[in-house]
C-alpha cells in the first residue's frame, strides 16, 4: 500500500539531531474520555479516495476506518495487539471448512448504512464490494483473486464471483478459495472489503453524498477537494460491541492544504488539534522538550532497507551482500534519519507481534565485510548506488557509499531519482540498479504482505516487481508457500520469523536497517491517540478536554 | 495595432499547443509514466492493469489520448486527476484568486520599493544613500526566496511570535478577500514580502542603471537647458524613459511569477493556489492537473508578454514606426 505515505514520509524526513526516544502506541490519555466538541483537524493534500474501494493511502484508510466497517476487523489496539483480527460486522469469527478453503460469516442483522441508504446492512453488500473492484480498477483487485470465479468474472465471463455466496435471508456470506490461505482474514479486514450498498456506481463515489454512505459511528458530511473534509455522526450508528467504538467528538474538521511546517505553528496557537501527517522530524526535537505532554512517537509498520539486485554483479554472488550487511552501521543510519526509528536487520517489524524476532547475524564489522569482499574475489568491483532523491535518502546512500568504498568496492556513484518516478522505475526489472534504497509500508499486519510480496521469487514479473532484489531461492519460496497456506496465529507466526532470519542467513538480499517511526505533535487538549499500523490514530478514539 | 494583436494571439495559440504536446510526450515517454501501473497498486493482476487500460483509454494511440485529453480539458471541461480523480478545472479555478493575490499584492511592493530605491540610488550616484541602497539591493537579489519565506515562516510564527509586534502574522493559510479583507492582508503578508524581496534588489539595479543612462541623453540635458525644474525633468523627461526597460522586464516577470515561481512559494506559506497545485502535481506525476497547469503558466507568460508589448509601444513612440 501507500505510495503516498512512501513518498510524504520519506519526503518530511529531514535531517536532524537524534531526537528523544521512547515511543508508544497509546497515548495521550488524561483521566476518562468526554464526549462532545469539534476536532480541528489538517492535511497537507486530499486523501487519495474516500471510497473503500478505491482508497489505498494511509490518509484514505485512517478516515474510513472512521466511517465503514466490514465483516472483520483489525483490534482497535496499538502495539502487537494491533495484528490481531477481530469480527465487526460479522457475529464471530468465521467458519473456516474445506480444509481451510471456506470461509463462512454470519452478519449481524442490526448495522445501517447512514443516510441516505437507511437500510441494514445484507450479506449481498459485501458480495457486491467485492465485485465492485473489478469495475472500479481497484488496486485492491489483486487480494481476492484467490476466491473461486475471480478470474472468470474479471474477464466478464460470469456475472457473479461465483465462489462468493451470500444469502441476504440466512445472513451468510461463504467464501470459497481456490487454494487455502490464512491470510483471507487480513483480505476481510482491510477496507477493499468493507460493505457497500448494492447498486453503488462503478466509479469513484468520493464526491458524492448520494454513495457516500457509512456504516460506522461517523459518516462524511462534506469533502470539497483542495479545501475542507468535514465528518459528522452517523444518526444510524449504534455500538454493536465494545470493539466498535462510538466515537466520542461530534465533528471531525479537516483542512486540506494545511503543511506540516503550518501545522506545527498552528497547533502551537492552539488553532489546531492534529495533523495527519508526521512533524517535520527538525521540529520534533525542539517540540518534545518543550510540549513533552504533546508529542509521541509512534511505531509504524515498515521496513527501510538497502536492497542488492541478486541478477547483477557483484551481488549474485551471497558472500558480497552479506559484507554488506556487515558494512553498514544501523544505529548510525538511524541517526541520519533524524533518530525516529528502530534500528533493525529483520524484514518484518515490531508491530507483527510474535512474527518478528529480532536476530543479531550482521554486528557492525568492517574487517569482516571486507574479508567476505576478498573471498568472493570482488575487489575492486564497480558499483553504482540508487536513491530517490527526497531527503534523507541521499544521505543514507551517501553512507552506503562510504562503507562500500572502505570494503574494497569500487562505487562509481550515487544516482539520486527523482522521487516522483523513482519507486516506480524500482520495480520495473529493465531499470533496475544494482544496489538501491527501499522502503515497504504494510498493507496489512501479518507476515505474508511482506515476506510473500516482496521475497516470493514465483512473484517476479518485468513490470510492477515488489521483489526488487529478484531474490529467487527454491527453499525460500517453498517455506513461504506453506506458511500461506496455514491459519493465522503463533504457529504461522513462528513459520514467518524463521523465515525472516532464514532470508537474511542464506539469501542477504536486502540490508535492512530500519522500521521509521510516526512523530505526532497534537494539541493540549486531544487525548485518546491510539496508533495502528493499519489505519493510524484511530480517529473514533479520540477525544477532547473540556479547556 | 491590431495586426500586432492578431499575431500575438495567434502566436500564444500555437505555444499553447506545442507545449501541450511536448509535456504530454515526455510524461509518455518518462520512466514511472504509466498511469495504469501506478492505479493498479502494488497487487496488480494482468487483467485489471489491461481493465484499467481499457477504462481509461490508455490503451488508445497516443493522440487519440492526446485529443482526448484536450477534449475533457478545453471542451467537456471535465478533466479529473489520475491521482485522487478529483476534477482539475474547479481546483484550478479555486487556486487563481489564491495565486493573483499572492502574485499581484507583490508585484505591487516590488516596482514601489524597486523603483523608489532605484531612483533614489540614481539621484544620490556614489553618495553613502546610492551605496546602502545597492548592498541591500543585492543582498536582496541573493536571497533564496524558499530559505526567506521558510525562515521568517520559522522566525515569525514560531520563535518570536509572542512578541506582540509579530504576534498578528498568522501561521500560514489563506482567508478570501471577500470573506476578510484584513485577514486576507495578513495572511499573505509573509508570502507577499518573500516574494518581493527578491525583485526589489534586481528592479531596483535596472532602475538605477537606467535612470543614469538617461540622465545623460540630449533631450534631457535640452529640458534642464530651457530651465525646467530638477523634478520636472525628472518625471517628465527622465523617469518615462527609464521605465520602459521596466516595464518590458514586468511583463516576462510578472507572467513568470504567476506560471512558476509561485510553485516555490505557495507550499512554504500553504496558500493552495495554483504553484501548491502545481507542485503536488508533479510530485504525484499526475498528468492531467499537470497538463492544465502548464497550459495556464504557458498562457501568463506569453499573454504578460504581449501585454508588455503592447506597454512599451505605448510609452516609447519611436517603436511605433519600425
Amino acid at each position: 500500500m501507500r505510495r503516498i505515505l512512501i513518498s510524504v514520509a520519506v519526503l518530511l524526513l529531514a535531517v536532524s539531531a537524534g531526537c528523544g526516544s521512547g515511543s508508544s502506541s497509546s497515548a495521550g490519555s488524561a483521566g476518562a474520555p468526554v464526549d462532545g466538541g469539534t476536532l480541528r483537524g489538517a492535511i497537507p493534500d486530499n486523501p487519495d479516495h474516500l471510497d473503500t474501494g478505491i482508497s489505498f493511502a494511509v490518509e484514505g484508510w485512517e478516515l474510513l476506518e472512521a466511517t465503514n466497517n466490514g465483516l472483520l476487523t483489525f483490534k482497535k489496539a496499538g502495539g502487537g495487539q494491533q495484528s490481531v483480527i477481530e469480527p465487526d460486522i460479522a457475529t464471530a469469527m468465521p467458519v473456516v471448512t474445506d480444509n481451510g478453503r471456506t470461509y463462512t460469516f454470519q452478519v449481524r442483522k442490526n448495522v445501517m448504512f447512514s443516510p441516505p441508504v437507511n437500510r441494514a446492512v445484507r450479506p449481498s453488500d459485501f458480495q457486491y464490494a467485492i465485485e465492485r473492484l473489478f469495475h472500479v480498477g481497484s488496486p485492491g483487485v489483486g487480494f481476492y483473486t484467490n476466491i473461486v470465479g475471480a478470474d472468470a468474472y474479471a474477464a466478464h465471463h460470469a456475472s457473479h464471483i461465483s465462489g462468493i455466496v451470500a444469502n441476504d435471508k440466512t445472513g451468510t456470506i461463504a467464501f470459497h478459495l481456490v487454494k487455502p490461505d490464512g491470510a483471507f482474514l487480513d483480505d476481510m479486514a482491510i477496507p477493499f472489503a468493507f460493505a457497500v450498498p448494492t447498486g453503488m456506481p462503478y466509479k469513484d463515489i468520493s464526491t458524492d453524498p448520494q454513495w457516500r454512505v457509512a456504516t460506522g459511528p461517523y459518516m462524511v458530511k462534506t469533502y470539497t477537494p483542495k479545501q475542507q473534509i468535514v465528518l459528522v455522526r452517523n444518526p444510524n450508528f449504534h455500538q454493536w460491541t465494545a470493539a466498535s467504538p462510538k466515537g466520542h467528538v461530534n465533528e471531525v474538521d479537516i483542512t486540506i492544504g494545511t503543511t506540516p511546517e503550518q501545522a506545527v505553528n498552528e497547533t502551537i496557537d492552539g488553532q489546531l488539534d492534529w495533523y495527519m501527517e508526521a512533524v517535520p522530524p527538525d521540529r520534533f526535537t525542539a517540540l518534545r522538550a518543550q510540549y513533552p505532554k504533546q508529542t509521541f512517537l509512534f511505531p509504524r509498520n515498515n521496513v527501510t532497507y538497502f536492497s542488492m539486485n541478486t541478477r547483477k554483479p557483484p551481488f549474485d554472488k551471497l558472500a558480497v551482500r552479506q559484507a554488506v550487511n556487515y558494512a553498514i552501521d544501523r544505529n548510525a543510519l538511524v541517526k541520519i534519519f533524524g533518530g525516529q526509528g528502530i534500528p533493525s536487520e529483520t524484514v518484518l517489524p515490531p508491530g507483527f507481534g510474535s512474527s518478528y524476532q529480532e536476530h543479531h547475524l550482521y554486528p557492525h564489522d568492517l574487517a569482516k565485510a571486507k574479508q567476505l569482499i576478498q573471498q568472493a574475489g570482488a575487489t575492486g568491483a564497480s558499483v553504482q548506488i540508487w536513491t530517490t532523491n527526497a531527503d534523507p535518502a541521499p544521505k543514507a546512500a551517501e553512507y552506503l557509499a562510504s562503507a562500500l568504498s572502505q570494503i574494497g568496492l569500487n562505487v562509481t556513484g550515487v544516482k539520486a531519482v527523482d522521487d516522483s518516478v523513482y519507486w516506480d522505475t524500482l520495480l520495473t526489472q529493465s531499470g533496475d540498479p544494482q544496489i538501491a534504497f527501499n522502503h515497504f509500508d504494510q498493507d496489512f499486519p501479518e507476515g505474508e504482505d511482506f515476506i510473500d510480496t516482496t521475497l516470493n521469487g514465483e512473484h517476479i514479473v518485468n513490470v510492477g516487481n515488489n521483489d526488487v532484489s529478484n531474490t529467487d531461492d527454491p527453499t525460500l519460496n517453498a517455506m513461504i508457500d506453506r506458511t500461506k497456506l496455514m491459519p493465522l496465529g503463533a504457529a504461522r507466526n513462528a513459520q514467518w520469523a524463521k523465515i525472516d532470519a532464514y532470508f537474511m542467513q542464506h539469501d542477504a538480499g536486502w540490508a535492512p536497517f530500519l522500521h521509521l517511526e510516526q512523530a505526532t505533535f497534537v494539541s493540549p487538549r486531544l487525548h485518546g491517540l491510539i496508533f495502528t499500523g493499519s489505519y493510524f490514530e484511530l480517529i473514533p478514539e479520540m477525544w477532547l478536554s473540556k479547556q | 495595432m491590431v495586426r500586432l494583436l492578431l499575431g500575438r494571439l495567434a502566436g500564444l495559440v500555437a505555444v499553447l499547443v506545442a507545449i501541450s504536446v511536448m509535456v504530454f510526450v515526455i510524461f509518455n515517454v518518462i520512466p514511472g509514466g504509466d498511469p495504469a501501473l501506478r492505479l493498479a497498486g502494488r497487487h496488480p493482476t494482468q487483467q485489471n492493469i489491461r481493465q484499467i487500460r481499457h477504462d481509461w483509454g490508455f490503451d488508445q494511440p497516443l493522440y487519440t489520448q492526446y485529443f482526448d485529453m484536450m477534449n475533457h480539458l478545453f471542451i467537456e471541461r471535465d478533466l479529473i486527476s489520475y491521482q485522487d480523480q478529483t476534477p482539475v478545472l474547479p481546483a484550478i479555478r479555486r487556486g487563481i484568486p489564491r495565486t493573483l493575490s499572492l502574485a499581484i499584492g507583490a508585484a505591487l511592493i516590488w516596482m514601489i520599493f524597486g523603483i523608489t530605491i532605484g531612483v533614489l540610488s540614481g539621484l544620490y550616484q556614489g553618495r553613502w544613500l546610492d551605496r546602502v541602497l545597492t548592498v541591500v539591493a543585492l543582498a536582496g537579489v541573493s536571497i533564496p526566496i524558499f530559505w526567506l519565506g521558510a525562515v521568517l515562516l520559522y522566525l515569525l510564527t514560531y520563535k518570536y511570535h509572542s512578541w506582540p509586534v509579530f504576534s498578528w502574522i498568522p501561521p500560514g493559510g489563506y482567508v478570501p478577500f471577500t470573506q476578510d479583507p484584513a485577514g486576507w492582508a495578513t495572511h499573505l503578508f509573509l508570502p507577499w514580502i518573500t516574494l518581493a524581496v527578491v525583485s526589489i534588489g534586481f528592479y531596483a539595479r535596472v532602475v538605477r542603471n537606467s535612470l543614469l543612462d538617461t540622465r545623460h541623453q540630449d533631450y534631457v540635458r535640452t529640458a534642464k537647458a530651457k530651465g525646467l525644474s530638477p523634478s520636472r525633468v525628472l518625471v517628465r523627461h527622465t523617469l518615462r524613459t527609464c521605465l520602459i526597460p521596466v516595464v518590458t522586464l514586468f511583463g516576462l516577470d510578472f507572467g513568470a511569477v504567476v506560471g512558476g515561481t509561485v510553485i516555490l512559494i505557495e507550499p512554504i506559506f500553504g496558500l493552495e493556489g495554483v504553484g501548491q497545485y502545481a507542485q503536488e502535481s508533479v510530485a504525484h506525476l499526475d498528468l492531467p492537473p499537470l497538463m492544465a497547469l502548464t497550459l495556464y503558466g504557458a498562457f501568463f507568460v506569453v499573454f504578460f508578454n504581449m501585454l508588455a508589448d503592447l506597454t512599451y509601444l505605448w510609452l516609447d513612440p519611436r517603436s511605433r514606426t519600425t
